[in-house]
């Protein structure tokens, strides 16, 4: 017990994205991707958000390659969603700052009894996927809404309702035979859409610096 | 580039990836990404209010401790940042601290100020959000800027003092009566300031009192001190420059008494008296005492230049047109100035030692230090008038204004230097070494 206390939150919170990351792959069959993971953590531990981003590309363009589903309609929604959410959950960890609060370990008994819960229904996930995609989506909600973003939360939900009804209503034009194209062409075109309605925005913006610990190399 | 461009590509390039391998998975992938930071975007509202607490009269170059006060109006969790907007030459710490919905924190921090009067700007607050793709500046307005007074910084000045930084009157006082040879020129009593290795211990237990040895100095030939007893030299009640400008010069008449040693005397019109180096002791002393009757100007001013009264501007036109017949009102010969036409006075080869104020006709004087460098050795003593200030007729305005002008003027002296050999004096400066010898008696 003590020596979870001792433990950093934060730290923890990235592990356990790792982990999840990791069975959700095993789950979905992926190999590649999964070498990525280990250097991944290691970036979120130094908070080297920049190259964490830039690996994460390549973990995500490398799910895309190894994993295929043909058509959106009759997809394998567990199989999908192990491999969705804990990458959203990967995202997250990695670029999740680290404040002075949560170098310290845990204060609170429920925080280290979520996070080892969490952890719990990973491994549980391994055997059963759908408590799996429960668990980490759980995770995610839960890590989500430390941020108190209620404008965030409601953007999000109007933005997947809004993609939702679209594959809903379209389904009579795209559910075809060798659609795959179609689909993808639809999906990025409303997702695009969507998007532009919440980019409008100016936002100022944080620089990318590519760095490694001597300096800067970009 | 920024942060969110590098998954606003890999969103791009994930739906090319899923139509051309005719793939959805990385499309929804893609969408997800999407929906994700659409979420970051729209919760990201920042609101920060700010308030800092700072100490009005600070030291040049002594860290000071700033407290800022933060408040986050807003519902996010945010980081923050601290960045300092101050004025050229300061320094300041970059801290930063996360702030939950609503908490109010107060961050210490350092400054390290420079001297001079500045207004202080509210820092900028840079309220980022966690994941650390977003960040906005709240800054408030310049109506919030604070006045802050930075003195200079006595026990820094003592330590450059002590460092050996500015040049001492004592150097130059012995680089002016010239390097000595080990030639032995007589002996004389012991006085105040004399050398101890000088002594010669068998004259000392002969005659029963301290006698030391005179060298031969390796300089020969005429001395000139030029003296300024112009307006600005003659302005004040009490601690005029001009009369510490002529106990200086009795002085150096007397330590220039085994030189051939010449005095003249100028003003803003010309030159009022010359004492022609002719011959070397006492005697020679004596007859320049007898040059320096000059009185001080019985003004209300001291001894520098007055700010224009406030509402009286004249042009640069007019200005000139002024300059130009002045001397012609008030009887000069030409246009030339005094010193134009003291040096004028001058023979072929001398050591000339300046003793002038520097405020009036800068550029005159630079001019003709340059032209004279060539052909004299030279030594510039200035009075500086701010050392004569009287004390009882500071207030916090005129000490202000002496501040400013005390570094005008010390730009000048940096520049100077860069000519000729120049030293800044105060009422006290020789003084002593004056009164212990017995000149002024």
């Amino acid at each position: 017990m003590i020596a979870l206390i001792s433990f950093k939150p934060l730290w923890v919170f990235r592990g356990q994205a790792v982990i999840a990351a990791a069975i959700g792959g095993l789950i979905a069959g992926l190999k590649l991707p999964l070498l990525l993971l280990l250097p991944m953590f290691v970036l979120g531990i130094r908070n080297n958000k920049d190259l964490f981003l830039l690996l994460f590309s390549v973990y995500a363009l490398a799910i895309g390659y190894e994993l295929e589903v043909s058509n959106l309609y009759e997809l394998d929604l567990v199989k999908v969603l192990s491999v969705l959410i804990p990458t959203l959950l990967l995202l997250d960890a990695g670029l999740k700052s680290e404040s002075e609060e949560e170098t310290r370990g845990f204060t609170h008994a429920h925080e280290l009894l979520i996070a080892s819960g969490v952890t719990i229904a990973f491994v549980i996930g391994w055997f059963v996927s759908v408590v799996f995609v429960a668990a980490v989506f759980g995770a995610l909600i839960y890590e989500l809404s430390g941020d108190k973003a209620r404008r965030g939360v409601f953007a999000a939900l109007i933005s997947s309702s809004l993609l939702l009804a679209a594959l809903v209503l379209g389904q009579g034009l795209l559910n075809l035979e060798g659609g795959g194209a179609t689909q993808a062409i639809f999906i990025a075109a409303v997702s695009t859409i969507i998007a532009l309605m919440f980019f409008w925005r100016k936002r100022d913006r944080t620089e990318f610096k590519l760095y490694i610990r001597s300096g800067f190399i970009l | 580039m920024k942060r969110e461009d590098i998954l606003l590509t890999l969103v791009l390039l994930l739906f090319v990836q899923g139509y051309l391998f005719r793939n959805v998975l990385p499309i929804l992938l893609a969408s997800a990404i999407l929906i994700y930071l659409i979420y970051l975007r729209a919760g990201f509202s920042p609101r920060i209010e700010s308030e800092r607490e700072i100490s009005r009269k600070l030291k040049d170059g002594e860290r000071v401790k700033t407290k800022l006060r933060v408040k986050n109006l807003s519902n996010n969790r945010l980081k923050i940042e601290v960045l300092e907007n101050l004025p050229a030459g300061f320094k300041a710490e970059r801290p930063s601290l996360f702030l939950d919905a609503h908490e109010v924190k107060e961050v210490e921090y350092f400054i390290t100020p420079m001297r001079g009067i500045f207004r202080l700007k509210e820092p900028m607050i840079r309220a980022k959000d966690l994941r650390g793709l977003y960040y906005e500046d709240f800054m408030r307005g310049s109506e919030s800027a604070i006045e802050i007074e930075v003195y200079p910084n006595l026990d820094r000045i003592r330590e450059e003092t002590e460092a050996g930084e500015p040049l001492r009157f004592k150097e130059a006082y012995q680089s002016l009566f010239g390097l000595q040879t080990p030639e032995l020129d007589s002996l004389r009593e012991f006085q105040p300031g004399d050398e101890r290795r000088h002594i010669d211990w068998k004259a000392t237990t002969r005659l029963g009192e301290l006698i030391v040895r005179d060298f031969l100095k390796e300089r020969e030939g005429d001395a000139y001190i030029v003296l300024d007893a112009g307006k600005e030299m003659r302005k004040g009640i009490k601690n005029s420059k001009i009369d510490f400008a002529t106990t200086l010069t009795l002085q150096l008449a007397y330590a220039l008494r085994n030189y051939r040693a010449g005095l003249i005397v100028y003003d803003d019109y010309g030159v009022k008296r010359v004492e022609a180096a002719r011959t070397r002791g006492i005697e020679q002393v004596e007859k320049m005492a007898a040059q320096l009757k000059i009185g001080s100007i019985p003004a209300n001013l001291m001894g520098i230049k007055s700010p224009m009264p406030v509402g009286i501007k004249i042009k640069e036109e007019s200005r000139k047109f002024i300059k130009k017949i002045l001397p012609a009102i008030k009887g000069r010969r030409s246009y030339a100035t005094g010193l134009i036409e003291a040096i004028s006075s001058l023979p072929s080869t001398a050591f000339l030692i300046f003793i002038s104020d520097i405020t009036a006709n800068t550029s005159e004087l630079i001019k003709i230090l340059l032209e004279l460098r060539k052909r004299y050795k030279i030594l510039l003593l200035t009075p500086n008038p701010i050392l004569f200030y009287d004390e009882a007729r500071l207030d916090r305005e005129k000490l202000i204004w002496l501040y400013e002008r005390y570094k005008e003027r010390e730009e000048v002296i940096k520049k100077l230097n860069g000519i000729v050999r120049t030293l800044d004096l105060g009422p006290s400066d020789l003084l002593e070494t004056i009164r212990s010898r017995g000149v002024l008696e």
